[in-house]
């Protein structure tokens, strides 16, 4: 692989800030690193940017050990969180910084910034100073000052994260772009699963400096490997049932006000074991699939909706206070009249929509 | 948008009524300051303007006049002037080292990270909460031909002679540098602190190396601060008289020595006064050269490419 880390552990003090973290990336591609603060994502670019050094493990990039390189002789590209432009230099000059450093020639420096502030549609700025451009405006030099100097790969730290909503789903559209024209591997640090979840190739979820899972933004969200993943990526019903009955690819489970569920079988799960099974709300649904897609059923009262606009949120108390949300879409909504507190309903979901997160004897 | 928003409260303070008890309170509370700044400094300041145009009188005395006489003395003999050429002189140099040993300390001070920070800070900082006596009698006992400096010299090397430190040049620079050092590093420390350490993280990302991280960045960024620290060290030897006085010899001349003579030897106050607006005016100058320098390094900043 093109960039790989390999067991790295960073204690400080008595905190364990990353955990026996091994991933790869390849070359080209959009990786995000998403956790809640405090996850160690920031810690893990810190490292491979050079900043922080790993109590154990080892970085390798491009085929070679750069756990000795200082971080000038590194060749990444970085934007900070709070883009870090040099306040004294001009959009030209803090362009040409890393190509200045580089001890490339006036012509060829002139060229390339004209090139890297055109990819970042900034082109007419050069002469501005930091303190005369907007949040976007700063958000694009940073970009390209690291762009700029063709880096092995461009490492993104919550670089949105300033932005107001709107600019933001801007600057997301903005960065795809500007890697799909390029190609360069970029890592990208957040903690919004959303942001994650649209712009990456593969996400990788980060919680207590351990990595939970690394997959597609797809397979993450529907398929996620711990309890951490399905709850801190979207809305999950985590529902906890007692294992009846054991079929070859389906498992019969009772939810603790007795209703019976099917689960698609998947590892050792053997009668009287107690699983946790995620159903997300999407697939909840008033309305029993079309055709024959077999399905569970739950009777249930209407505690709330949580109107959105593009659909909403309801609130469901199932039997034995099992507490359920359906994301129910607007022309459901429609379909079905609204929904009052206290309403009795039925609610459908596919077998084949919920996932067993974990299993204990 | 933020000029009009700065001009709008500033409008808003002169439009301020004395009624409003806010204002009140606020103009109250400065009050005694002023007070005491206008009679304890601006009165006193302006009679020795007076006095620098009366005439001497043999015996210690004055005779009210408007005469120039004290400063074309002044300025026509080349004793004073030698000795203003080597109070600037001793300015430079003191500054220059102030700088030098002031700036790798306050840049480690302010990004280094330990408990004994405070402690660091008072012993850097010792000079100003000291009588200039105190530190005056403590080089006199270093400098001295028993002292730790001789001790060790005769310790390594026993064939030695002892050194004579006090009364040259030498004694009266390391102690005025060291008695202008905290004047350094209390700007600098405020600039630098100013100055993200994720700049030098984008910076060293982007390929630079510590010493081009430090002539690129920090350096050019804390260049207020270099400015107004070396003003404030240099000011501080135009004013400093104990240590030539103590550590120096016959032949260190220095302004603040020739007032600090002229005044209480030689009696002839009006004298001491035009002299003493000799160095008030070039501290004036040099303030008004601070802050030219000061607009000039961010035009140069800006234009140079």
């Amino acid at each position: 692989m093109y960039l790989e880390l390999n067991h790295l552990s960073k204690r400080y003090d008595n905190v364990v800030a990353i955990d026996d973290v091994s991933l790869s990336i390849a070359q080209g591609e959009f990786v995000t690193f998403l956790g809640p603060s405090g996850s160690g994502k920031s810690t893990i670019l810190r490292m491979i940017a050079g900043f922080t050094r790993s109590d154990s493990g080892y970085i390798k990039l491009n085929g070679e050990l750069i756990q000795e390189k200082p971080p000038y002789k590194r060749n990444l590209g970085i934007v900070f969180q709070d883009y870090s432009l040099f306040p004294h230099m001009t959009v030209q000059q803090n362009v040409a910084f890393g190509l200045r450093m580089r001890k490339v020639s006036k012509e060829e420096q002139a060229r390339r910034v004209a090139d890297a502030l055109e990819t970042v549609r900034l082109s007419g700025y050069e002469k501005r100073l930091p303190n005369q451009l907007s949040g976007g405006q700063r958000q694009r030099v940073a970009l390209a000052r690291a762009i700029v100097i063709e880096p092995l790969v461009l490492l993104l730290d919550e670089p949105l994260g300033a932005l107001d909503r709107k600019l933001r789903e801007e600057m997301q559209i903005e960065l795809r772009r500007i890697h799909e024209a390029l190609g360069v591997t970029t890592i990208f640090v957040t903690h919004d699963q959303e942001e994650a979840l649209t712009m990456s190739d593969r996400v990788a979820i980060l919680s207590g400096g351990q990595l939970h899972q690394m997959g597609t933004p797809y397979g993450v969200y529907e398929r996620p490997a711990t309890d951490f993943v399905a709850d801190f990526l979207g809305r999950a019903n985590l529902l906890q049932l007692a294992v009846v009955a054991c079929e070859d690819s389906l498992i019969k489970a009772k939810l603790p006000g007795g209703s019976l569920i099917s689960v698609p079988a998947i590892g050792e799960v053997a009668t009287q074991d107690d699983i946790q099974v995620l159903v997300r709300p999407e697939h909840i649904s008033f309305y029993p699939p079309a055709g024959d897609t077999p399905c569970n059923t739950v009777e249930c009262a209407v505690e709330r909706i949580s109107y959105h606009g593009s659909g909403a949120y309801a609130i469901l108390n199932g039997p034995g206070d099992v507490q359920l949300i359906a994301y129910i879409s607007a022309r459901e909504l429609a379909e079905h009249g609204e929904a009052h507190q206290g309403q009795r309903i039925t609610v459908y979901w596919p077998i084949s929509a919920s996932t067993i997160l974990s299993r204990r004897a | 948008m933020t000029q009009s928003k700065s001009s709008l409260i500033k409008k808003r303070i002169v439009e301020a009524q004395w009624t409003d008890p806010m204002v009140l309170f606020r103009r109250l509370a400065v009050a005694p300051a002023v007070l005491l700044t206008v009679i304890f400094f601006v009165l006193p300041i302006m009679r020795l303007a007076q006095i620098s145009f009366f005439r001497n009188v043999a015996g210690g005395l004055m005779e009210p006049a408007a005469s120039l006489e004290n400063y074309t003395a002044f300025l026509g003999d080349p004793y004073y002037l030698t000795t203003l050429g080597q109070t600037l002189l001793y300015g430079v140099i003191v500054s220059l080292l102030c700088l030098l040993l002031g700036f790798p300390l306050s840049y480690t001070m302010v990004r280094i990270q330990t408990r004994a920070k405070p402690l660091l800070l008072g012993i850097i900082l010792y000079p100003l909460l000291t009588n200039a006596l105190v530190l005056v009698f403590a080089w006199l006992v270093i400098f001295g031909y028993q002292g730790p400096i001789n001790k060790l010299l005769l310790f390594l090397v026993p064939s030695a002679e002892p050194l004579r430190i006090i009364g040259t040049p030498t004694a009266i620079i390391i102690s005025m540098t060291h008695a202008g050092l905290p004047f350094m590093v209390l700007p600098l420390m405020a600039a630098i602190s100013n100055i993200p350490v994720s700049l030098e993280d984008a910076a060293a990302s982007l390929g630079a190396s510590r010493a081009a991280i430090m002539t690129q960045i920090v350096i050019p960024l804390a260049m207020p601060g270099i400015l107004g620290g070396c003003l404030i060290a240099f000011t501080s030897v135009l004013s400093g008289f104990l240590f030539p006085l103590y550590l120096g010899s016959n032949a260190t001349n220095i302004l603040p020595l020739q007032i600090y003579e002229k005044v209480s030897e030689a009696a002839n106050w009006p004298f001491g006064a035009a002299i003493t607006f000799i160095v008030l005016l070039m501290t004036l100058i040099l303030i008004g050269m601070g802050t030219l320098g000061k607009d000039l390094v961010a035009r140069l900043a800006r234009s140079s490419d």
